[in-house]
């Protein structure tokens, strides 16, 4: 398995750290969350560890997260904030399995955005190293609804 | 445990003062403290520094300059609670019974180098991908406005009181009144929280002496009791809770009631963490003063104010007095001190006895607050 290329690493971007997220299946798979999952308490926990939070069991596995869940609350920053694009949303997303992600949020405009809106993952630039390098990261995005 | 008193207090004029290094803003509050405690500065058994931005040991390179030394100096940090979580420190080796008397102390020089928000750490799975405390305090508003039906115009009034107290503070940074317009209409900083609903970066230091009650009496007729002393961290976000409240303060104020043996209705008056105007909302519901989700309301129906049922920041808070991150903990317990004795001057709550500090630290890494620190003071 390619990781570099999975974490969709290139010469000229890195993902902000390793491990946080992959493909869940085949490679051409949309890339989900690696969480953790105890086998002795049943939580979940983002990111991985080796030893449950909760409980301190470790018999903790690594499991993918849902790539959907749903806004708790969100904000849009107006001022400069050095290697970020300004204006940024970002904001608390709840997935199933009872995980928080603080997260940028990507794709939006002010009228999509709602607190308990639906939200998918994706992954892309999240910012800029003052020598132009890109950092990548999991990003949510509002699901636009089909009429 | 043995019970503990504040024999003095110290507080420098908050501002900002780039030509001023820590020394220069930090020694004075600490004599000042000193000479108000009556305690001869060679009495002092015990000093805890709080500083959030500046040097390795700075508690011992003030302490150097007031020829205090040979002492058990500790440094602590704690984001905005480092001065909150120094005298902690002090308190508790006091009433433990290690030592009789301490200084606890906390100072920052922030104007040197901080312009706008402060910059936190890259790295940090959320700090590093873009949260910044406006950003932090402003979900919550979000959150608070969705579910209770919390105004924008309540949240700006927060900031219209504590710049009104603050005019009868001559250590304020901010010493005039603001608008309700003027606070809606300034600069949007992040969704819906507007320049002044957020405090400002500046400088400053505070100090108080500790000392325990069995020995106070050599030195003061009137000294004020410590009566609660609390200080918590938040859970972590994995055990999603509602941001519409705030988990670790109904907890430390839970602990801080119980230690002292009353309830929020018992309190006179309080200084609570106002760094955004949501917070002190919240502040209140979490502090047992209104239901949850009535916050909005309750600074709307002005019993907050001086003269109202319940003044919270009379000092200014956060928002008019200033932050001065190391300094504000311990410039919160000076306040109250001054107002239990009734030396607050135009800004005294009327026959003040008992009164409560609350400080709420950092939010980093995925947890609700890093520190939560309570004191319950009574005279």
């Amino acid at each position: 398995m390619d990781e570099a290329r999975d974490e969709g690493k290139t010469d000229r971007s890195v993902p902000f750290r390793k491990g946080l997220f992959g493909p869940a299946g085949n490679s051409d798979q949309e890339p989900r969350l690696i969480g953790a999952q105890c086998l002795a308490c049943g939580k979940y926990a983002f990111p991985f560890r080796h030893t449950c939070i909760f409980c301190h069991s470790e018999e903790v596995e690594k499991t993918f997260l849902s790539r959907t869940g749903k806004i708790h609350t969100f904000t849009i920053c107006r001022v400069p904030v050095p290697h970020f694009p300004v204006p940024y949303a970002i904001g608390f997303v709840d997935l199933p399995e009872g995980v928080r992600i603080l997260s940028q949020l990507t794709g939006w405009s002010e009228k999509d955005l709602q607190v308990g809106g639906e939200v998918e993952m994706v992954v892309g630039k999240i910012k800029e190293t003052p020598d132009g390098q890109e950092i990548i990261s999991y990003q949510f995005r509002p699901i636009k609804k089909r009429i | 445990m043995r019970e503990v008193c504040v024999l003095g207090v110290g507080m420098s004029r908050f501002g900002k003062f780039p030509e001023k290094d820590l020394l220069e803003l930090a020694v004075p509050a600490v004599w000042e403290a000193i000479k108000d405690s009556g305690v001869p500065a060679k009495k002092i058994q015990v000093a805890y520094c709080g500083n959030v931005m500046g040097k390795h040991c700075l508690g011992q390179r003030i302490l150097v300059e007031l020829g205090l030394t040979g002492i058990e100096i500790v440094n602590v940090e704690n984001a905005c609670s480092s001065g909150s979580t120094a005298f902690r420190g002090v308190w508790a080796l006091i009433a433990s019974g290690a030592y009789d008397i301490g200084l606890a102390f906390g100072a920052e020089q922030m104007s040197q180098k901080v312009e706008g928000a402060i910059q936190l750490d890259q790295e940090d799975l959320e700090t590093g991908q873009g949260l910044i405390m406006p950003t932090l305090y402003a979900m919550k508003a979000n959150r608070h406005m969705q579910r209770f039906g919390t105004t924008r115009e309540q949240l700006a009034l927060v900031s219209v009181k504590n710049h009104a107290h603050s005019c009868h503070n001559p250590r304020s940074q901010y010493q005039k009144t603001f608008t309700l317009e003027q606070v809606l209409h300034s600069a949007m900083i992040a969704d819906p929280l507007t320049l002044y609903q957020c405090c400002p970066t500046g400088d400053g230091a505070s100090a108080a002496i500790l000392c325990a009650k069995d020995v106070a009496a050599c030195y003061q007729s009137k000294p004020i009791t410590i009566a609660a002393s609390v200080l918590l961290s938040g859970r972590t976000n994995m055990e999603p809770s509602e941001m519409a409240s705030s988990e670790l303060t109904r907890r430390a104020s839970q602990a801080a009631y119980d230690m002292a043996g009353i309830g929020p209705q018992d309190l006179d008056l309080l200084e609570v963490h106002d760094a955004f105007t949501i917070g002190e909302i919240l502040h209140y519901e979490n502090l047992g003063l209104c239901p949850p989700g009535e916050g909005g309301r309750l600074v709307e129906s002005q019993q907050t104010w001086i003269g109202g049922r319940i003044p919270v920041n009379p000092s200014g808070g956060l928002l008019s007095k200033g932050h001065p991150l190391g300094a504000t903990g311990i410039a919160q317990i000076a306040e109250i001190v001054w107002q239990l004795r009734g030396e607050a001057g135009g800004r005294q709550v009327e026959n003040a006895k008992v009164g409560l500090a609350h400080c709420m630290g950092g939010g980093v890494g995925g947890v609700d607050g890093a520190a939560c620190a309570i004191h319950i003071l009574k005279r």
